[in-house]
């Protein structure tokens, strides 16, 4: 919702600034959102959350600001309307009541279409409407004023029965058509609510008038209403439709019963003062069914008792009153505006606490509780990944969604594929029915990488069932360990690793060989986690390295170093000699009386990067040798073999 | 040499080991969930506009991918036939529909949690949780709360974070288990209170980790992953 900041100053006088404002709104549950000059005004962008329909419009946000900062009632200056009897009659008729529960409307006699006045263009401009002309306007304006939708129908345009234009309200049947004000044909859903006369159906009501009752440049007389529609059935038809208007947004949250009334008597008064020669006629008003209202019991112990706060019954009163709520000892009974979202003694709990504020809530402790022994089923997901990334393995995570063609390639293209209606993009159409098509695309995502030990852990799905998989690939043969690891995961299925076809792999653009290995959860011995087992928790914060889109140059380079110095420390130093430096990693280690006594091997993969281009080779080889000449320096350690 | 556990597996295991140091404890639900599930169950009716502010992934076997984790709370609580008083965390991942960009994914996880005890009020809900904005982002952290409407609670609010040179960021929402909820748990609203939050996991790692793109996480590239060991 759009908040114009001066036209809410119209309605109600307070002192704050426009950020100030901002920022209590916000406290207040209604998030200001963006502040922006619009036609030199300050406009709010605030949003407002669907249960709070009484909050779109320039008077219910002054309701709020009223009550929060304790304020009197925001009041709109209403001129008397001068209305005289006319010749021209409405005939008004609905079937059943509930659908439009109430109808309000007046005729407006002898009126000219124009322009609007530059002060209401401006307006309407800053809030997001497109300026049209005079009637049309005027029903925007007042809407975005006091949040009460209006239409404006050519009198002449309507078929009369007897003396009087014909207005029936009903819901529509099978295979009926409206064509609306934009011009386009549209076949109903059943059940929308339309008005017609004899001939046809002439408008779509709540969502958008219908071409054939529209006001235009010739129009004389108008008909404009103000109504109250079911706000279920707008819903229904706007989305069925597929057509969200102003109006239909705000029927769809719930529009003031008693509301409407102010609505076409201010719409009246702005197009009388607009086209002083118009004729205002007498008020309609038709009320079909009366909302119900009743009073909410509160006690003031419960409502302390969810808040964990210790106001007094007549603070609690207080907070309601100032909200527009009629509160007599332990009852309270909702502004008409608010009967759409009150409904029970909790809804009247978070308006005291609303008023009182949320940062006024006392702080309280849990009772002590420890309970970690029933987690243990989920620690054997973080079990098994400890271990595999103790042996060496990255986890990796990607979409649960996949790509129909390695489907194919991969044979799992069947009738079990769980498919995806309406994906805002193809790549999230499919389900994948297991992991190995996920890891193989990030194998080739990661071509350059030297030797790729990666795994996930994540759920698959089918038609009958949704499980979880692990699934483990790598471009070397798989270790003793590992194939030891995963013959423990479970006891009574071999799991073989399988190399992956040569096919599979030029397809995907693989060029080197893949072994991979699919393990469901449901096989898994649940009992391989001791009691005893945690999760290992990072022990280091790491702050993140942005990633080139240009691919890396990965270089190795081994030392020879006394054995005292950890390969961690002497990776470290590497990593801070130059800011291209993305990764350091250690892949061998090893103790030989060969390099001399107490000395070891390190050897590094060293991942470079350059965040504008691909790196030149003049350029890797002058870092590679910053590096030797620092880790010389100030480890005494000695390149093994030659740089390249 | 060691591998490296996923970012995200980091960060849900340091957000669930202070959940559960608090007595919580960890339960998982299907992606895959009924209409019901997601939305009825939660106090959102299909006739009301609520149930717009999720795209919703719709399966063409008439389910939805799970729009959030608060989808598997009365699903946990009525399959496990639980009783109050429990306290219960559910990390997992959820879908909507929507374009993505640095700051919007279609995929993304959450921690749902929710305690159902005798005389829950919302200074315990907003306590915990300062707690564990704390816990990752260190005592001096500022934090607030303000009301926002949540059809499954009652009252309902957002927590904020602020940030130097961004302002505050909305963190999670949270509230009071909503009557309705807590029926449809087959739990007597007028004996027991609950409290409960949904805490997106993505963006608050980004900002634990300082990640630039929220879909990074999931493409799977080393030059990522291996700077988290």
């Amino acid at each position: 919702m759009r908040i114009v900041f001066n036209w809410l100053k119209d309605y109600l006088d307070f002192k704050q600034s426009p950020s100030r404002l901002a920022e209590d709104l916000t406290l207040f549950g209604h998030e200001v959102e963006t502040i922006e000059r619009v036609e030199g005004e300050q406009v709010f962008e605030i949003e407002i959350t669907p249960n709070r329909g009484d909050c779109l419009s320039v008077l219910g946000i002054a309701r709020e600001v009223a009550a929060m900062y304790g304020l009197p009632r925001p009041v709109i200056p209403r001129t008397t309307i001068f209305n005289k009897p006319l010749q021209k009659k409405v005939r008004v008729d609905v079937n059943p009541f509930w659908i439009c529960p109430r109808f309000t409307a007046r005729i407006i006699d002898n009126v000219q279409v124009a322009e609007s006045p530059s002060w209401l263009k401006k307006r309407l401009r800053a809030y997001g409407f497109r300026p049209v002309n005079n009637l049309v306007d005027v029903t925007n304006y007042i809407m975005v004023a006091v949040g009460q939708p209006l239409h404006a129908f050519d009198y002449d345009k309507i078929g009369s029965i007897g003396n009087a234009k014909l207005m029936r309200i009903r819901q529509s049947r099978k295979d009926e058509m409206v064509v609306t004000l934009d011009g386009k044909k549209r076949l109903l859903p059943e059940g929308t609510i339309v008005i017609e006369d004899q001939n046809r159906i002439y408008d779509l009501s709540g969502i958008m008038g219908g071409f054939d009752s529209a006001v235009d440049e010739k129009t004389k007389t108008i008909i404009l209403q103000g109504a109250i529609f079911d706000p279920v059935l707008i819903r229904k038809a706007s989305k069925s439709l597929n057509l969200t208007t102003e109006a239909s947004y705000r029927y769809e949250r719930g529009v003031d019963y008693e509301g409407t009334v102010l609505g076409v008597d201010l719409a009246t008064a702005l197009i009388s003062s607009l086209i002083p020669q118009a004729k205002a006629g007498p008020l309609l008003d038709l009320k079909f069914e009366e909302p119900k209202v009743s009073p909410i019991t509160f006690s003031t112990s419960q409502i302390n008792q969810l808040l964990g706060t210790k106001l007094t019954q007549k603070e609690i009163q207080q907070s309601l009153k100032r909200l527009g709520f009629v509160v007599k000892q332990n009852q309270a009974v909702p502004p008409s505006y608010r009967h759409h979202d009150i409904k029970r003694w909790q809804d009247l709990a978070e308006e005291v606490a609303r008023i009182n504020g949320y940062s006024q809530i006392p702080l309280h402790q849990l009772d002590k509780k420890e309970s970690k022994k029933t987690t243990q089923p989920y620690f054997l997901i973080d079990f098994i990944k400890d271990q595999l990334v103790a042996l060496g393995y990255d986890e990796v995570y990607s979409y649960s969604f996949v790509d129909g063609k390695i489907l194919k390639l991969l044979g799992l293209f069947d009738d079990e594929i769980v498919e995806v209606i309406h994906p805002l993009s193809p790549e999230t159409r499919y389900l994948r029915p297991n992991l190995l098509s996920s890891i193989l695309r990030h194998i080739e995502r990661n071509n350059w990488a030297p030797e790729i030990k990666i795994f996930e852990i994540g759920q698959c799905f089918t038609k009958k069932k949704e499980f979880k998989q692990l699934v483990i690939a790598q471009t070397q043969k798989p270790s003793q360990q590992i194939l030891r690891f995963i013959e423990k995961l479970s006891q009574a299925h071999a799991f073989g690793f399988v190399r992956v076809e040569q096919p599979i792999l030029d397809a995907l653009k693989i060029r080197r060989p893949v072994w991979t290995v699919q393990i469901d959860f449901e096989k898994v011995d649940r009992n391989l986690v001791l009691p005893s087992y945690r999760p290992s928790l990072l022990e280091q914060k790491v702050i993140f390295r942005p990633i080139s889109k240009y691919p890396p140059t990965i270089k190795d380079l081994a030392f020879i170093i006394d054995k005292d110095f950890a390969s961690e420390i002497v990776a470290q130093t590497i990593q801070e000699i130059d800011s291209r430096i993305i990764l350091v990693e250690v892949f061998d280690e090893f103790i030989s009386e060969r390099f001399g006594t107490n000395k070891k091997s390190i050897a590094f993969h060293i991942w470079m990067q350059d965040p504008q281009k691909s790196m030149k080779e003049d350029e890797v080889r002058v870092i590679l040798e910053s590096i030797i000449t620092m880790v010389a320096k100030k480890y005494q350690a000695r390149l093994r073999g030659e740089l390249i | 040499m060691k591998g490296t556990l996923h970012p995200l597996s980091q960060f849900i295991r340091l957000s669930l080991d202070y959940f559960e140091r608090q007595g919580f404890v960890v339960v998982e639900g299907p992606e895959i969930e009924t209409e019901w599930f997601d939305f009825d169950a939660l106090n959102v009716p299909k006739t009301h506009p609520s149930r717009d502010v999720q795209d919703t992934f719709w399966t063409n076997d008439g389910r939805v991918l799970r729009t959030h984790t608060t989808a598997s709370d009365v699903r946990i609580v009525l399959e496990n036939r639980l009783k109050p008083p429990f306290r219960l965390i559910v990390p997992g991942r959820c879908f909507r529909n929507e374009a993505t960009d640095p700051f919007h994914n279609h995929t993304f996880y959450q921690i749902d949690g929710i305690a159902v005890e005798k005389g829950l009020n919302m200074g315990h809900l907003i306590n915990l949780l300062k707690g564990y904005i704390e816990s990752l982002f260190g005592s001096s952290v500022r934090i607030r709360v303000r009301p926002h409407f949540y059809p499954f609670v009652e009252p309902g609010m957002d927590m904020d974070f602020f940030l130097e040179n961004r302002g505050w960021r909305e963190v999670l929402g949270a509230g009071m288990a909503h009557p309705v909820v807590l029926q449809n748990m087959k739990i007597n609203p007028n004996q027991w209170q609950g409290i409960m939050w949904g805490l997106g996991v993505d963006r608050l790692m980004m900002e634990y980790f300082k990640i630039d793109d929220i879909r990074l996480p999931y493409t799977g590239d080393l030059r990522f992953i291996k700077q988290f060991k």
